[in-house]
């Protein structure tokens, strides 16, 4: 499929692959953040005002960076039942189960870019110490339901999970 | 349509969706997008985007991101190998040693992995090989490595409990607390079981030589286990003493695991960002799950089935120990076919309101409905405990993976009788540590 989407295809595996390693920036992020919030608070007695919905915006970001990945990598908790019991069915199962995937996550990904551009343009702002545009935020469900989407409209030409081009190979220890 | 219609009606057809082999978050993704449709037409939509923004924007459920992390370094910087060789040398002369090292093994493993597919599917591969090779009972051991891999999600820290008190809003320390008792009686149960099946049949086990290690040796294995023992404290220690929130005990048990790995040397750059990586994927995964049965549970809610369903249980003339038993056998035969964190999601929000009407202790209810939830996963005929050992050992039969695992089922269930008679085994530990 990478070969049929050409450049497109690419640049979506470098997009995921990207957002991978981002996911895993952004997780490390968010541990220095508490470590250092605990010895600000504790040895320094000066707890940050910004730390918590730093924290929640980023566990947000990390999320929705990685869902693709797991997407890709078939990490996703499904029920796999009927195609154990059912082996001979496995394939066209697995490919309307995908074209399935691929409508909801590209439904999803439709509205949740309707609600992004109405936070746009009303300039409506996080909640917090420190507001943000929430659209800065809220963009990046829009990027992994999107994102998604596309991985399983691939997933259902190629049933195997598409390993990255990436020097990193996400997911080889998974 | 009548509240029974609609809240038995969404669940079935919720469990009728997951059986086709549907990613869970997407059968209820599924299931919301045709209920806001028939309720809110497409106005309701952008309440779904916003109750996605709001679920994976909850703090608290960066204890999840924190102690998957914390046991994503521990698994890839060699800490199981030193624990390895350490228990084995402080595991003495009994019959059967290697299903007690096994057990022993688990209990401590169970901590970082916190999933008990992890801990079979290694303990599959690394420790069984060597024990069939001995002479030891597949069947038996087959059974001892899913009872150990049980105590994974039961004993802290662990993600499933993090899930529950968040979702059930209950305080995540004491329920983390609260697992740490039940999980070591359970351990004990289990060894109880080994000690009287080679009573009644010594041939379960080889007879073999063992050369008993030096006092130095013995010494030296203890201190080498100091430093796993010290992320352990440090993750569920600081919770307990409330220095530090679960999110922030997390945090810093991620970074002692890191210190940690530094001394084994195994893991570089590259390592790290893998584990940091696949740590991301797998909050995603639970954390897309949780968003999205969120969004299930707040339908219910506002088609009124959860509060009728409340009244009704109120007012019904049911003994409380009735309820209580059906409550635990409905995960219990569920979760043998349904997977356990989808169907938590979709009992909580049930059952939560049952608990205020009947008075449960919540700490205790919750406990035993997690480990009500984690038997399924070794029950035969759909457990994924018995599959994810059977993947990792694949010249074992099913038929022998099946019936090894009904002893340990029926132990755990004897577990649960122990833990609903004596609650205090639950409730006791995080009650003194407040």
């Amino acid at each position: 499929m990478t070969r049929l989407l050409g450049g497109p295809g690419r640049l979506h595996d470098w997009l995921t692959d990207i957002g991978y390693i981002l996911a895993a920036i952004a997780l490390a992020a968010m541990a220095v953040i508490y470590c250092a919030e605990v010895t600000l608070r504790y040895f320094f007695n000066a707890p940050t005002t910004w730390a918590t919905e730093t924290l929640s915006h980023l566990m947000l970001v990390a999320v929705f960076l990685a869902l693709p990945h797991a997407t890709r990598a078939g990490s996703h908790v499904a029920v796999t039942l009927l195609a154990d019991l059912r082996p001979n069915y496995a394939r066209p199962l697995g490919v309307a189960l995908n074209l399935v995937g691929a409508i909801v996550c590209a439904f999803v990904a439709y509205i949740a870019f309707g609600e992004n551009l109405r936070q746009y343009t009303q300039n409506i702002e996080t909640l917090g110490n420190v507001p943000l545009p929430k659209w800065w935020i809220s963009s990046w469900i829009t990027f992994g339901f999107g994102s998604s989407a596309l991985w399983f409209a691939r997933l259902m030409v190629t049933p195997a999970p598409v390993r990255p081009r990436w020097k990193l190979v996400p997911g080889a220890d998974a | 349509m009548s509240w029974e219609t609609t809240l038995f009606g969404a669940i079935a057809l919720l469990v009728l969706v997951f059986l086709t082999g549907l990613p869970v978050f997407l059968c209820f993704i599924l299931i919301v997008g045709g209920s806001v449709l028939v309720l809110f037409k497409s106005a309701g939509f952008g309440m779904f985007v916003n109750s996605i923004y709001s679920t994976a924007t909850t703090e608290a459920l960066t204890t999840v991101l924190m102690f998957v992390l914390m046991g994503e370094i521990l698994t890839r910087s060699g800490s199981i190998d030193v624990l390895l060789t350490s228990i084995d040398k402080l595991v003495g002369r009994v019959r059967g040693r290697q299903y007690h090292m096994t057990l022993a093994l688990s209990a401590i493993l169970g901590a970082p992995a916190g999933s008990g597919i992890a801990v079979a599917a290694l303990l599959g591969r690394s420790v069984m090989p060597g024990m069939l090779r001995r002479g030891y009972d597949p069947g038996l051991t087959s059974g001892v490595i899913m009872g150990g891999a049980l105590l994974a999600p039961i004993i802290p820290p662990s993600v499933l409990a993090i899930i529950i008190g968040t979702l059930a809003d209950v305080s995540i320390s004491d329920l983390l607390i609260a697992g740490i008792i039940p999980g070591i009686v359970l351990a004990l149960l289990y060894v109880a079981i080994v000690v009287v099946k080679l009573r009644i049949d010594p041939s379960l086990a080889p007879v073999e030589s063992y050369v008993r290690p030096s006092r130095r040796d013995q010494v030296e294995a203890l201190l080498r286990m100091i430093p796993f023992s010290l992320i352990i404290f440090v993750s569920i220690g600081l919770i307990m003493f409330d220095i530090a929130t679960p999110s922030e005990s997390g945090a810093l048990g991620a970074l002692a695991a890191f210190l940690e790995s530094l001394w084994h040397r195994r893991m570089n750059l590259r390592a790290y960002l893998e584990a940091a990586g696949e740590s991301a994927v797998l909050s995603a995964v639970i954390l897309i799950i949780m968003a999205s049965a969120i969004l299930f549970g707040q339908i219910l809610a506002f088609t009124g089935a959860i509060q009728e369903l409340g009244k009704i249980a109120g007012s019904l003339d049911v003994d409380r120990w009735v309820l209580y038993f059906i409550m635990m056998a409905i995960p219990f035969v569920l979760c043998m076919f349904v997977d356990q964190v989808a169907l938590m999601m979709v009992l909580i929000p049930i059952y939560e309101p049952l608990l205020k009407v009947y008075g449960f202790e919540p700490v205790w209810f919750w406990m035993l409905f997690l480990i009500n939830l984690v038997v399924g996963a070794i029950t035969p005929p759909f457990g994924y405990i018995l599959f994810a050992l059977k993947a990792a050992v694949p010249e074992l039969g099913m038929r022998q993976v099946f019936s090894a695992s009904w002893l340990f089922v029926w132990t755990t269930v004897a577990g649960i009788a122990l833990f609903s008679v004596f609650p205090g085994l639950v409730t006791w530990l995080p009650a003194v540590l407040k």
